[in-house]
């Protein structure tokens, strides 16, 4: 359910207050932006995808009933414009047999080592979370949004199911797959790295 | 759950908390006897560590200049709906326009083609007779036969 707080500034962004309107945006911005960069890796994506799923909201201030809290339905949105994104991204990488993006276009922040670890510490920082992001970029949209919604940002598996409209099961069998694939990608790497 | 019923799509469920506490509890019991289901236990914890990205920093100025995006964005396409709908009910009125105008009695009849007595109409009736420019094309020749001759 939408808080009070957040009610009140539906209802004057409703009767065309774009001040109420802008806080809420600034409220969401950066968990939004996260979720994006999380699903498509790319931060320039995220903000895209967060400001296509902000214009919706504001598209459709007039039907939005909160029924279910300005968050999820953002994250719904949002989640679902990503699967979209993922998909055609794939569906292009099928059609001129481009494999994948490669380290040059890795978001710097998703690669940057820790400052305070010692260089052999930051190469394999730094190699370790190129290895984490190609075998992200394995999986599927759908398991792709899956472990992103339940690994990063915490929601339930009935969450989930509700914000991208999947059985339970359905959810269970991809968060499944996706922590099978990334298992098997990052193996090598787990052994190196130990505990 | 016994030692043989290792299942390791529950041992997901179990990591991430997703269990019904009666199933919960039977994992955990298997797990007490399963050595195997431990170790994978260990290692899909550390693997999952592994796959914490960390978050994506967002300073206060990034955050308000993206707003500030968003805002324009909406207002830009609250104003690109009101030539659209514009664009709409001209539309409509044309649609009923045209309506009003097709009702029976009102439609005009067909006319019977009236008679093409235009001279442009004669050009392009005798451009269509192409042997008659046949024959233009052997006049020509004739002529140039005729020419040869008068030369010798």
């Amino acid at each position: 359910m939408v808080e009070r707080s957040e009610q009140i500034l539906l209802e004057q962004a409703r009767a065309g207050d774009e001040e109420s309107f802008a806080r809420l945006v600034d409220t969401h911005a950066g968990r939004l932006i996260n979720l994006g960069w999380r699903m498509t890796g790319s931060r320039e994506q995220a903000e895209d995808l967060a400001q296509e799923a902000f214009l919706r909201l504001h598209r459709s201030l007039g039907s939005f009933r909160g029924d279910s809290s300005l968050s999820t339905w953002l994250y719904r949105t949002l989640s679902r414009l990503a699967i979209d994104h993922l998909r055609r991204e794939k569906l292009k990488r099928k059609i001129f047999f481009f494999r994948g993006a490669d380290s040059e276009q890795a978001d710097p922040v998703d690669i940057a080592p820790d400052p305070g670890a010692g260089p052999g510490e930051a190469l394999l920082a730094m190699e370790t979370g190129q290895r984490v992001r190609r075998a992200l970029q394995q999986l599927s949209p759908q398991q792709r949004a899956v472990f992103t919604l339940r690994h990063d940002e915490g929601l339930s598996l009935q969450e989930i199911a509700d914000a991208l409209q999947l059985s339970l099961g359905t959810v269970k069998a991809h968060l499944h797959r996706a922590v099978t694939s990334l298992r098997e990608e990052l193996h090598d790497l787990r052994e190196r790295i130990g505990s | 759950m016994k030692r043989t019923d290792c299942q390791p799509e529950l041992l997901t469920l179990y990591h991430y908390h997703e269990l019904e506490e009666t199933e919960r509890q039977r994992v955990a019991d298997h797990l007490a006897d399963c050595s195997a289901c431990r170790k994978e236990l260990e290692e899909l914890n550390r693997v999952l560590r592994l796959a914490d990205t960390g978050r994506l920093e967002i300073s206060n100025l990034e955050r308000q200049q993206f707003t500030q995006r968003v805002s324009a964005a909406g207002r830009g396409r609250k104003r690109s709906r009101i030539p659209a709908w514009g664009l709409a009910l001209s539309s409509a009125t044309a649609l009923g326009l045209t309506l009003i105008l097709l009702r029976p009695g009102i439609t005009p009849q067909p006319q019977p083609p009236q008679q093409q007595s235009s001279p442009i109409f004669a050009d392009i009736d005798m451009l269509q007779n192409f042997d008659m420019l046949d024959d233009l094309d052997l006049l020509e020749n004739l002529d140039l036969l005729q020419e040869m001759g008068d030369l010798g």
